[in-house]
């Protein structure tokens, strides 16, 4: 599995410095993190997280974060697809395998082109999700699915 | 640079005693909904009435049933507070686990990651910063890593804390972000060094406890069970939810700004910004003009204080130091609404009277009120004292507490039958007196306290002033909970008894209690023993350095106290040893060693009534002196102190020292009975101090009030007076040492007869022999039958007798009158109590009479709120009509077993009748009924009148001396037809031993 996560580690490193041009020292940091705890990361962003009203503006998230997890998506989207490519019935292998299993750990299979629009939907409302603005949520998007390796 | 700052932490922060307030609120609340809950919607009642209803059937001897009735009545009542006991510690098990919890929750539910090199520059600062901190452990400090605003916190328990730094904190660390990387972390370090951490988990769970197992449990519950009590019961709900909300606020806001103020100290040592606003994220704004006004109401359920807030505090952290009316009325609330429930509770566990129960609560509940509100006096003294401000009034504070408690009582989820609201409900006019007597006590108690701290404070040792401030607040609890126990005295006797002198009877009376008095004296002796330290020659208060100052002293004024009394009671001795013939003392001390005096008990009562009425008018002209020339312009309000001081020397010395030189004379002979001296000694003292005590109650008020219309007239503004900062080094050693001697001595004198004769009165050491047990009581009648008096009536009566603490032969006739009261009422269970308490008074056995009062006061307090009130007319009197025991004829003897006999004659017309009345005094062992025990009443046409008013008998003549026969004479008047004298031991009233009665002679 190091192998895997080191593949969407490094296309989501080679995404945020297209993103980004500050140097991402603590990128593996922060991957590692996301990798051992992701319902952190998801919880992150609400405000309730401080009982004591300190962190009013702690719904920013790292960018870094929102990078690894719409690239985990991408990967489940993948994923699922290479499964159903392969002719196994998705619920089928859903069963044996939940969604939400599926992390940074796992695998990057490599996008095929007449998916890319798709997936970059996917990216941008994971995005938007995580309350990034949707003008900066396109652009992750767009930086992500263009590092993204693909078919052929 | 700042300017200079009062250092806050010389006192303990309001963090911990808010916290403290907000944990017994949260407890309380818990264990009063479980018994609630546990009880079912008799609320207990059932049990009880179980209890009395088994009793009412029971038909065994008179005691079995006064046991059977208290253990089962014991039983439900350990129940009932075991249950709110359990449930209190289930809570706090609850919110100990929570703490414990929190931490490894917060890091896995956040998912926390150590700090590693990743981040070395913030590292390294952090490093510096914690060694800067001179913490004994250094924390373990965590990134936040899916958090990118600015902030952190610290977590954990002692020698386990964490510190949480959101990754945008130590992502980068340069010259613009490194002021708030150091102020984030000093702020989390300065949490961990004030030991705050904890504190505000529990403060943020007990809310959660509060909702989830203590008002929504209750709502839902009386939703099914009695839909018609859901709106009674939401807004108690909602006012106490209300406060905890309040409290857990200030505690959370508190130990921020306490927090700031510490990580303040480094940084401008360092010449840094003291307060980097830009490091702690604000609310954002509210956008609408309702947002804004809501935000405003809404301020003070705020768990975090604003950054302008905050800034301001961190330069002016004298505003900390601050005593306000919300913390003042919390704290009031609390003790309003523990007050039935811990009274209740004390009584089971301590087995105590409701007099002693009442006390002991209110001593609890008094530390509460001075770990929080005392401390908060001493903090804005001290504050009043490094400004050389005006000292504080403690008005608001006084008027907060004092609205709170009555507030408390009345949102308690079941009105108290002994409670404020039933007494102001029964009895308006007592009732407003009543709230008026507590308002009176705790304004006394602030302006003690502050009175206190500025005698204090500027003689503390040590570098912080904990060991004079925690000596001030043991006085302060023991004072303040005997003015709570006062006040529920006078409550309860308005509620429970119809007298219509319940305040003044419940207030003075309750002085009667040793414990009370001396709590009382003690409270007043202490600012005056400040006196004996030395003023320090400087002492540090500034938060960050600089000249140490003195603080200024409220001028005390000790041999305005103790001089007069002495002068006027050196005068005394003189006059009774060189100017009158047999002197004073020495007859009063034959009284009370040997119980001879020339002139009989008569004689002797007399004596000690005119010395007595002699010392308390020389004690009021000693308090209103000296009080009037203590009460300088110095602030500090201790001229009561000083008055009371004088005014119970004055009656020490005339009771007790100069009885010396006599009581020396007597025992010399080997023929004294000193437990029989010191008892009576300890009541002579004891009557002093309470003479003490109500005068500073009544007239203290007065001076001050006419003080304080001088003052108004005169306009002057209060300054500190040029000599109230001493040079140094002040005074000799020696003499302050000896003084301090002196008055230890003098202390434990008084203390200790008054102690002894607290033992006697209350149980532990015997009574005296004979002579506390009045032969009118060991005599006494067979009570009414049954039905002859009312059960309301006989319960009246034990609310008056249960509540008063009395001298022990007033005591014995009083339970006497309750044993008999009950005994005749319809009710058997009440009527075997009452059989007991009379048989336990006549053999002089306590613990028998206390098993009887108690079966009264217990079934009393279930029964009395369902009795429908007494119809005029009906037999209800609280004091019956004396039945006359053995009646003998005129002319014939009457003798006792002693060897005593009387007799009574009428003899001689001319125009008036004589009434002859010649007593043989026995001279067998034990007391006898002698010549000092006769009181003669006489019953003229059927209307009761004394024929010479007690206690001015005529002289008697003396028939011999061998055994001594005196004979007395009273005239009968012209138009009497049937006379009737009532012959015995302390015959007030219906205790008369025996009767004479007959016809007057035809002219």
């Amino acid at each position: 599995m190091d192998s895997a996560r080191a593949r969407v580690v490094d296309i989501v490193r080679a995404a945020l410095g297209d993103f980004s041009p500050d140097p991402q020292s603590d990128f593996d940091f922060l991957a590692d993190a996301y990798s051992r705890n992701p319902g952190a990361a998801r919880r992150a962003v609400r405000q309730r997280e401080e009982p004591t009203g300190a962190g009013w503006d702690s719904a920013v998230q790292v960018v870094q974060i929102v990078f690894c997890a719409v690239g985990v998506e991408l990967a489940k989207d993948l994923v699922l697809f290479s499964a159903r490519k392969a002719g196994r019935k998705p619920m089928a292998f859903l069963r044996r395998r939940r969604r939400r299993d599926v992390t940074l750990d796992t695998v990057a299979p490599p996008m095929p082109p007449e998916l890319a629009a798709e997936l970059h939907a996917t990216a941008v409302e994971v995005a938007v999700a995580r309350k990034v603005p949707r003008d900066k949520a396109e652009e992750i998007a767009t930086a992500l699915v263009a590092r993204w390796p693909r078919q052929g | 640079m700042i300017r200079r700052r009062p250092d806050p932490f010389l006192t303990p922060a309001a963090t911990t005693s808010r916290f403290l307030l907000l944990i017994v609120l949260t407890l309380g609340a818990s264990a009063y909904t479980a018994t609630w809950w546990v009880g079912g919607a008799g609320g207990w009642t059932e049990g009880y009435e179980a209890c009395i209803a088994a009793a009412e059937r029971d038909r065994g001897g008179a005691l079995d049933v006064t046991n059977r009735f208290l253990g089962c009545y014991d039983g439900v009542g350990l129940l009932q507070a075991g249950v709110g006991a359990g449930a209190a510690l289930l809570v706090a098990v609850v919110l100990w686990l929570g703490c414990r919890l929190h931490p490894w929750w917060l890091i896995r539910r956040r998912g926390l990651t150590p700090l590693d090199a990743t981040y070395s520059a913030a590292a390294w600062e952090i490093d510096r910063l914690v060694a800067e901190a001179g913490l004994p452990k250094a924390p373990t400090f965590l990134v936040a890593p899916f958090n990118d605003s600015l902030g952190g916190r610290a977590l954990g328990r002692p020698g386990h804390y964490h510190v949480r730094l959101n990754r945008r904190v130590v992502h980068q660390v340069d010259a613009t972000t490194a002021p708030v990387l150091r102020a984030i972390v000093r702020h989390e370090l300065a949490h961990i060094r004030n030991r705050d951490v904890g504190r505000t988990v529990a403060a943020i769970l007990s809310g959660w406890v509060f909702m989830l197992l203590v008002a929504v449990p209750q709502l839902v519950a009386v939703a099914i069970i009695a839909p018609r009590d859901l709106g009674d019961l939401a807004w108690r709900l909602a006012v106490a939810g209300t406060l905890i909300a309040l409290v857990r606020a200030s505690v959370i806001r508190a130990r921020e700004h306490y927090a700031d103020v510490r990580a303040s100290v480094p940084a401008v040592a360092n010449r840094e910004e003291p307060f980097v606003a830009r490091a702690f994220a604000d609310r954002p704004p509210a956008t609408t003009r309702l947002g804004r006004w809501l935000r405003y109401v809404l301020t003070p359920f705020a768990a975090h204080p604003s950054t302008r807030v905050r800034a301001r505090t961190v330069a002016t952290p004298g505003r900390l130091l601050h005593a306000g009316f919300v913390e003042a009325l919390a704290t009031g609330v609390t003790v309003g609404l523990s007050w039935p429930y811990l009274t209740t509770l004390s009584r089971f566990l301590l087995s105590a009277s409701v007099f002693h129960a009442t006390l002991a609560t209110g001593i609890v509940l008094g530390a509460l009120t001075v770990a929080v509100l005392g401390v908060s006096l001493w903090r804005t003294t001290l504050r009043a004292l490094v400004g050389r401000d005006r000292l504080p009034t403690g008005t608001t504070a006084g008027l907060g507490l004092a609205a709170g408690v009555l507030i408390g009582q009345t949102v308690s989820v079941q009105l108290d039958p002994s409670g404020w609201l039933a007494a102001l409900l029964r009895h308006p006019l007592q009732g407003v007196l009543a709230a008026g007597v507590l308002v009176a006590g705790c304004l006394l108690f602030c302006r003690w306290s502050i009175g206190a701290a500025a005698a204090w404070l500027p003689v503390a040792r040590g570098r912080t002033f904990a060991a004079v401030l925690w000596s001030g607040q043991a006085f302060g609890a023991l004072a303040f909970g005997t003015v709570l126990s006062i006040w529920a005295t006078i409550v309860a006797l308005i509620a429970q008894s119809a007298h219509p002198w319940s305040v003044p009877i419940g207030a003075f009376g309750s002085l009667l209690d040793a414990i009370v008095l001396l709590s009382l004296l003690g409270a007043a002796v202490f600012p005056l023993l400040a006196a004996g330290r030395r003023p320090l020659p400087g002492r540090q208060v500034w938060l960050d350095g600089g000249e140490p100052v003195q603080l200024p002293r409220a001028r005390l004024h000790p041999w305005l106290a103790l001089a007069p009394p002495l002068v006027v009671v050196t005068i005394i001795l003189v006059v009774d040893r060189f100017v009158l013939a047999n002197g004073l003392f020495l007859p009063l001390m034959l009284w009370f060693g040997r119980g001879e005096v020339a002139g009989g008990y008569t004689q002797g009562l007399a004596l000690a009534y005119g010395l007595i009425g002699t010392f308390v008018v020389l004690q009021l002209i000693m308090f209103a002196a000296v009080t009037i020339a203590a009460t300088r312009r110095d602030g500090a309000r201790l001229g009561v102190a000083h008055g009371v001081v004088a005014s119970v020397l004055v009656g020490w010395l005339g009771g007790a020292a100069l009885l010396a030189a006599p009581f020396a004379t007597v025992c010399a002979g080997g023929d004294c009975d000193l437990y029989a001296s010191g008892v009576h000694i300890g009541v002579t003292q004891l009557v002093t101090g309470v003479v003490a005590v109500a005068l500073a109650m009544v007239v203290g008020p007065v001076i001050a009030l006419v003080g304080w219309v001088l003052r108004m007239g005169r306009g002057d503004r209060w300054r500190w007076p040029a000599d109230s900062v001493p040079r140094t080094p002040i005074g000799r050693r020696w003499p302050r040492r000896v003084a301090l001697t002196l008055v230890a001595v003098v202390a434990l004198a008084y203390a200790v007869p008054v102690g002894l004769y607290w033992f006697v009165a209350t149980g532990p050491l015997p009574a005296l022999d004979g002579g506390s047990t009045p032969d009118a009581v060991a005599d006494a009648p067979d009570p009414d039958p049954p039905g002859t008096v009312t059960v309301r009536a006989a319960c009246e009566q034990a609310a008056s007798v249960g509540v008063l603490f009395s001298t022990v032969d007033v005591l014995e006739t009083r339970n006497m009158e309750l044993g008999s009261m009950s005994a005749a009422t319809d009710s058997p269970a009440m009527r075997a109590f009452g059989r007991v308490v009379m048989d336990g008074t006549r053999r002089a056995n306590q613990e028998i009479t206390w098993l009887g009062q108690r079966g009264i006061t217990d079934y009393c307090h279930h029964v009395l709120p369902t009795l429908p009130a007494d119809p005029p007319g009906s037999p209800s009197t609280p004091t019956p009509a004396p039945k006359l025991p053995p009646i003998v004829a005129f002319g014939q003897d009457h003798g006792w077993p002693n060897g005593s006999s009387v007799n009574v004659a009428l003899t001689g017309w001319s125009d008036d009748a004589t009434v002859t009345v010649e007593v043989r005094v026995g001279n067998s062992a034990g007391q006898p009924v002698s010549a000092a025990t006769l009181i003669v009443m006489g019953v003229v046409r059927g209307r009761s009148a004394r024929l010479v008013p007690y206690p001015a008998e005529p002289p008697p003549t003396t028939v011999s001396d061998g055994p001594l026969r005196v004979r007395y004479a009273y005239p009968v008047a012209a138009d009497a037809a049937t006379v009737q004298v009532l012959v015995g031991d302390g015959a007030i009233g219906p205790a008369s031993i025996v009767a004479f009665s007959g016809p007057v002679p035809t002219r």
